[in-house]
């Protein structure tokens, strides 16, 4: 299994990532997907805080996210700055990209999915986009390498 | 001529290379004077227009048993369609969804039918090719033959003719001989009596066609006999056609496989399969 | 040096076949083509890597182009030399034998949701290490954020709704966010000149402003100066090429190796800085150049053209002189088709639906007529004829030019020959007839006779025009679907996309659905054209082309002082292409049919027909597939809408004109799109059910067109002189046997082109033969198919893409009629 280069052992950053990194993985793993982003974001957390290979992806980096649901049942911001990530179930200004989601299966395929179908889930409108498509290129390869280190497969 | 008085054709085929030389495209009038047991273009055997019938295209909607103003299409008929009542008015044609119901023949007006053959000009012309006449037997008509092949002379296209030799030759002579570049002479059975007995009809008529046209023309002739097992492949008969030919100096004639492609057509029209010898397919033979 | 000074015959060849020469008989050729089938592609970070370093630590400059230029030539200067294998020709695309480079500027970031899987995804995979990978993560990719084309567009513009309508994909694919390239440069020039004497020119150009009015002067000055920086770094690695086959030569224990190497060094010694003055020289010059202009420009048809028109001097002085052997002018020849297979495009995941199996389609156009309108086929044309025979690579992609009433019979029966041996290359061109639309377009006559293939099927002037011929691919049937929905679509939901074009079902007459139709067409088109005006616009601020400009004809871009995104080029135009034309005309057949004349379907029924697939509706859709007119058969109303469909997107485009002054044009070639966009759209009322593929380029419908000579006169009938951006027209023969149907085969194409068709392409293929090929691939590693316009490994397409081709009409040779497709496979048809 491929790891980008810089990733610690599986079984090592299972243990590492402990609780949240297993709750994630059981997740991705089950039918059911509700806390997705949720738990996403804590995993992430946890990792960026943890592992320090992980944490280079935030280094200088400044982005700011906003997710949410169809139905405006969820709203998350995600804020990268200084080396930090900070989550806040609020609006947010001026986001670099917003994402929304039919629901948050549908979310979790389009990320994690190991056949992603991101044209199935554009059209479909079961993820809709909109600002600069890097900032989701981005995230979606943290989730990805993240999922990797919790679950050891893609 | 009025569209009664014209004969129906049942194929117009572009781009074929086994007609005579090159790309060609071949035109098939329906009607014929023989009726060879092995006929395998049923449907050019009557003059009149068909109704065929495919059943295996056929998605059973009943639109046809609605349309028909005979109430001659029966669901309970395996060939569908009560031959006795049907007019061929083509209502039925018209309203299948599907190709399983479709007329056999169409009239095309002879411009119509020029424009259709002359734009086709250039396959002929980049390949040596040109036009044949086949059939049924298109000197059954030949009137309607005649100003086709006029035209497409003065455009000097290349003219073929398929015939079974039962044709009036004075009128022959003057009628379509003029425009015809080569011509394949059926000689199926020399014996006159066999001759009689699987085709319907005498061949003194074709034989003597064929050695007085050998005698006075220089047009090509290639004369072709094709394989029926046991009734025209015999050695027997061809030796004797073989005898013939070479008395009018005719060198050469080519021998047909036969195919038994008929028996779905003929179904398809209501016609029975009645076919003596078996018939198989047999590689082509020069 | 020019062919015609030359008195001898074009024609030396005894055997015009070559069918002395094998794989056997010339072994290098045949070792290198296993190597390459071996290969596994490989993402290449190179250029990537050393562009971003420069941009990142030079601060602006005073000018686009010379910033541009600057960091081409530090990549350039950097680049690895490296030999790979025992090819005769100096210089590598990547640093991989079989590389995939990245374009960060364009849609290179794209694939970084996948550094960790793609070397192990199911379609096409591209090895990545993870070293690279994380190169690209932190080093690279984070700079570029904010900064590559579509981006950049956007932030300027503020997201506009033509960028917002293009991310939907399944309208249109505005392809400038990934790529202009898509041109012919001019060889011959700088391989009779020498990149020295551009430098030389540039320079003089510099100082000699005394003529020019400020600000142009400026940017001229900056121009100039920008050519020489990336002409500079072309030399640069020329050099450091040479320094290391030196190197290696001394190193090296087997004597021909050794040779080889020692031969580079000295080609190197002369080109690309000097003129050429051997066939072999001339031939590593052109592949050097080659490399050079994807140092600036993405690896997507960059397309060499007229090779057998380039190196011909070179060749014939060569065998005048007894230098030059016909095995080896082979070798070379085979040496640098195998070269131009070095590198793939990066494809992610996700647009493999679209563009799976695509080559970097770089084109070779041979034969034809020359400047002058006499027969240009020579010895070279045959040979790279026989060549591409005997290796049967994906690329170079081959397109034959044939001119009815100047090229010889024997030269139609050898390309024809070589489509039998092949099974699908080269493609034929129409040069009475092309020559003709180019000089619709402005083209003089001279120039257009010169015309050469640009990446699928786009006529262009090597050197002289600019057609930026794949900016616009549109998805026809989405305008179809919107006129039939009053501005929605059935796979965008209850969203009103496009405008309110009136509800079908008070439509009287046909022309009010015509009318319809037209609006969506024409809002969709405006839309299109505006985004690639930005990011035409963006392409000036951000990435120039002062190396490709260099090498363009010395009357355009060095004359002008003006770079080719600017205008420089002595021609220039926009090209879009339509994906989905005989779906939409049958399509608009049946409904003029179905509604209006026979009245046999109302607007609300056919509607809830197609919204439901057709289920429960099955009379209806057999009566639409098979009573409704059919575009490839001789029913005029078919023609009829073919025509005026035509005709209108002509007329839209040529009254628009694009940021370089020049006019769009109008094309049908689908690439891979049209399985793709089929995939993404509802039932149509030709009867094709829904998600299902549409007919590849201007083909006619699978299995809609049962009769050869008819459907080549449907097809030739059109107006060619309202298609000035190519179209595609893909035929299939299950097989041919020999010399007598080869010959048919080459007679119908003449007759083909003489009522006027333009362009044809072969699969000799039968259903069977690709059902099987699907079923096994590892039975069929190297199978290539002519897709719509290129060729591809049979294996590299995706699903959809493999149904499309293996459903295409097959024609029986002998008789002209469609061959019928197997019952036992039906399920695979479109309408099935
Ligand atoms: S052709 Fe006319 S009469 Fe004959 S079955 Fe059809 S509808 Fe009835
Ligand atoms: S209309 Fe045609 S398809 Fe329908 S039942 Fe009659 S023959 Fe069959």
């Amino acid at each position: 299994m491929k790891k980008g280069g810089y990733a610690v052992p599986n079984v090592l950053s299972r243990v590492l990532l402990g609780f949240q990194g297993r709750k994630l993985a059981r997740c991705i793993e089950s039918e059911l997907a509700e806390n997705f982003l949720s738990l996403l974001l804590k995993a992430m957390g946890v990792a960026f805080f943890l592992l320090r290979d992980f944490r280079k992806n935030i280094v200088d980096f400044e982005g700011k996210y906003f997710f949410k649901s169809r139905d405006n049942g969820i709203t998350v911001a995600a804020v990268f700055k200084d080396g930090e990530m900070t989550v806040k179930d609020t609006a947010l200004k001026d986001p670099d990209v917003t994402v929304t989601f039919k629901d948050a299966a549908k979310l979790r395929d389009f990320l994690l999915a190991p056949k992603q179908d991101i044209l199935g889930s554009m059209l479909r409108q079961d993820i809709t986009i909109n600002g600069n498509l890097n900032y989701l290129y981005k995230f979606a390869y943290m989730a990805k390498h993240l999922q990797l280190m919790v679950t050891g497969k893609a | 001529m009025k569209s009664e008085n014209l004969p129906l054709i049942f194929d117009i085929r572009h781009f074929t290379l086994d007609d005579g030389p090159g790309i060609r495209t071949t035109v098939f009038l329906k009607g014929c004077p023989l009726s060879c047991i092995w006929c395998h273009n049923p449907e050019s055997l009557s003059a009149q227009k068909e109704i065929a019938f495919y059943d295996h295209l056929c998605m059973k909607c009943g639109e046809c048993v609605t349309a028909c103003p005979e109430g001659a299409v029966n669901p309970l008929l395996k060939q569908r369609i009560d031959r006795n009542r049907c007019t061929a008015c083509e209502v039925c044609t018209e309203a299948c969804p599907t190709t399983a119901l479709k007329p056999v023949g169409r009239y095309y007006p002879p411009d119509e039918l020029i424009q259709i053959l002359l734009k086709d000009k250039i396959f002929y012309d980049v390949s040596k090719g040109g036009v044949t006449f086949s059939g049924g037997e298109p000197t059954l008509f030949m009137d309607y033959v005649r100003p086709a092949m006029r035209e497409l002379k003065r455009n000097a296209v290349h003219i073929a003719l398929q015939t079974s030799g039962m044709f009036d030759l004075p009128e022959f002579r003057t009628k379509l001989l003029p425009y015809i570049d080569l011509i394949f002479y059926d000689l199926k059975i020399f014996d006159p009596e066999k001759h009689k007995k699987f085709t319907g009809v005498d061949n003194h008529r074709i034989l003597s066609n064929l050695a007085i046209l050998a005698k006075e023309s220089n047009v090509e002739i290639i004369p072709r006999t094709p394989l029926v097992p046991d009734i025209t492949d015999t050695p027997e008969n061809l030796k004797q056609i073989e005898r013939f030919l070479k008395a009018l100096g005719i060198p050469a004639f080519q021998c047909l496989a036969y195919n038994s492609g008929g028996d779905e057509k003929r179904t398809a029209i209501g016609k029975s399969i009645n076919r003596s010898p078996d018939a198989f397919l047999l590689p082509l033979k020069k | 040096m020019s062919a015609r000074d030359l008195s001898i015959p074009a024609i030396t060849l005894k055997d015009i076949r070559l069918g002395d020469y094998t794989l056997n008989t010339l072994p290098l050729l045949g070792r290198l083509k296993e190597n390459l089938l071996r290969e596994k592609s490989s993402v290449c970070i190179e250029r990537a890597r050393y562009v971003t370093e420069y941009l990142k630590n030079t601060p602006d400059q005073e000018s686009p182009e010379t910033r541009y230029a600057s960091a081409v030539h530090f990549f350039l200067s950097h680049k690895k030399p490296l030999f790979f294998d025992d090819n005769l020709l100096a210089g590598t695309t990547c640093a991989k034998p079989f590389g995939a480079p990245v374009y960060p500027e364009l849609t290179g970031m794209t694939i970084w949701p996948e550094l960790d899987t793609i070397s192990t995804r199911e379609k096409n995979p591209i090895l990545l290490s993870d070293e690279d990978a994380a190169t690209l993560n932190f080093e690279i990719f984070p700079y570029w954020m904010e900064r590559n084309i579509l981006e950049t567009t956007r932030k300027k513009h503020g997201n506009p709704k033509c960028m917002q309508l293009f991310e939907r994909i399944v309208f249109f694919i505005a392809s400038k966010a990934g790529c202009i390239s898509h041109t012919v440069p001019d060889y011959s020039t700088v391989l009779s000149k020498g990149i020295e004497s551009i430098i030389r020119t540039a320079a003089e150009e510099e100082k000699r402003p005394a003529t020019r009015k400020l600000p142009e002067l400026d940017q001229q000055i900056a121009f100039y100066r920008a050519v020489r920086i990336a002409m500079e770094g072309v030399i640069a690695y020329a050099g450091n090429l040479r320094k290391e086959a030196l190197r290696l030569s001394e190193n090296e224990m087997n004597p021909e190796k050794k040779e080889n190497l020692r031969k580079m060094a000295q080609v190197l010694e002369q080109v690309p800085a000097k003129p050429a003055r051997t066939f072999r020289e001339a031939v590593n010059a052109v592949w050097l150049i080659q490399i050079a202009i994807h140092a600036e420009n993405i690896n997507m048809a960059i397309s060499p053209g007229r090779l057998d028109q380039v190196l011909y001097p070179y060749y014939r002085q060569d065998m005048e002189n007894g230098r030059l052997r016909l095995e080896e002018a082979m070798e070379l020849v085979g040496c640098l088709w195998l070269k131009l297979n070095d590198n793939t495009n990066l494809v992610p995941e996700t647009a493999e639906e679209l563009f799976g199996g695509a080559g970097t389609v770089p084109a070779v156009t041979v034969g034809g007529v020359d400047e002058q309108g006499s027969d240009a086929v020579n010895d070279l044309t045959y040979i790279m004829l026989r060549v591409t025979e005997l290796l049967k690579t994906r690329d170079p992609s081959l397109n034959a030019r044939y001119h009815y009433e100047k090229n010889t019979a024997s030269y139609r029966n050898r390309v024809a020959e070589v489509i039998t041996g092949t099974r699908s290359a080269p493609a034929f061109l129409n040069d009475v007839a092309i020559v003709k639309t180019l000089e619709g377009q402005g083209v003089s006559t001279a120039h257009a006779r010169d015309y050469a293939i640009i990446g699928c099927v786009e006529p262009g002037v090597p050197g002289k025009s600019y057609d930026a011929s794949s900016s616009i691919m549109l998805n026809l049937v989405s305008a179809v679907e919107l006129a039939l929905n009053n501005g929605k679509r059935p796979v965008t939901g209850d969203e009103q996309i496009g405008p309110v074009s009136g509800d079908p079902a008070s439509f009287k007459r046909f022309e009010d659905f015509w009318g319809a139709f037209t609006t969506q067409l024409t809002w969709l088109m405006t839309e299109a054209v505006a985004l690639n005006n930005l990011f035409g616009a963006t392409y000036r601020e951000i990435m120039p082309s002062p190396l490709l400009s260099a090498f363009f004809d010395m009357e355009g871009p060095m004359k002008k002082g003006q770079d080719l995104i600017f205008g420089g080029a002595h021609y220039n135009s926009s090209g879009a292409t339509h994906i989905g034309f005989a779906d939409t005309v049958d399509s608009l057949n049946a409904i003029e049919k179905a509604v209006f004349v026979d009245k046999k379907v109302a607007f609300p029924e056919l509607l809830s027909a197609l919204a439901d697939n057709f289920r429960g509706h099955e009379t209806l859709h057999a009566w639409l597939l098979h009573k409704t007119p059919k575009f490839g058969t001789d029913d005029p109303v078919a023609a009829k809408n073919a025509r005026n469909l035509i005709e209108f997107l002509h007329h839209f485009y040529q009254g628009r004109t694009n940021y370089r002054g020049g006019r769009y044009k109008a094309g049908f070639w689908t690439m891979t799109n049209h399985a793709g966009q089929g995939k993404m759209s509802g039932a149509l009322p030709n009867g094709r059910k829904a998600y299902e593929v549409f007919a590849s380029g201007i083909t006619p419908v699978s299995q809609a067109a049962g009769d050869l000579a008819r459907c080549f006169r449907a097809i030739a009938e059109l107006p060619g002189q309202c298609i000035a951006n190519g179209e595609a027209v893909n035929f299939k023969y299950p097989s041919i046997m020999n010399e007598q149907e080869i010959e048919t085969m080459a007679a119908a194409v003449e007759a083909y082109f003489r009522y006027g068709g333009r362009h044809v392409q072969f699969n000799i293929m039968s259903y069977e033969d690709l059902i099987q090929a699907r079923e096994h691939p590892e039975q069929y590693p190297d199978l290539l198919v002519r897709v719509s316009g290129y060729s591809a490994y049979f294996k590299d397409l995706n699903d959809a893409m493999k149904e499309e081709i293996i459903t295409r009409t097959a024609y029986d040779v002998k008789t002209g009629k469609a061959v019928p497709f197997p019952e036992k496979h039906k399920t695979m048809l479109p309408f099935e």
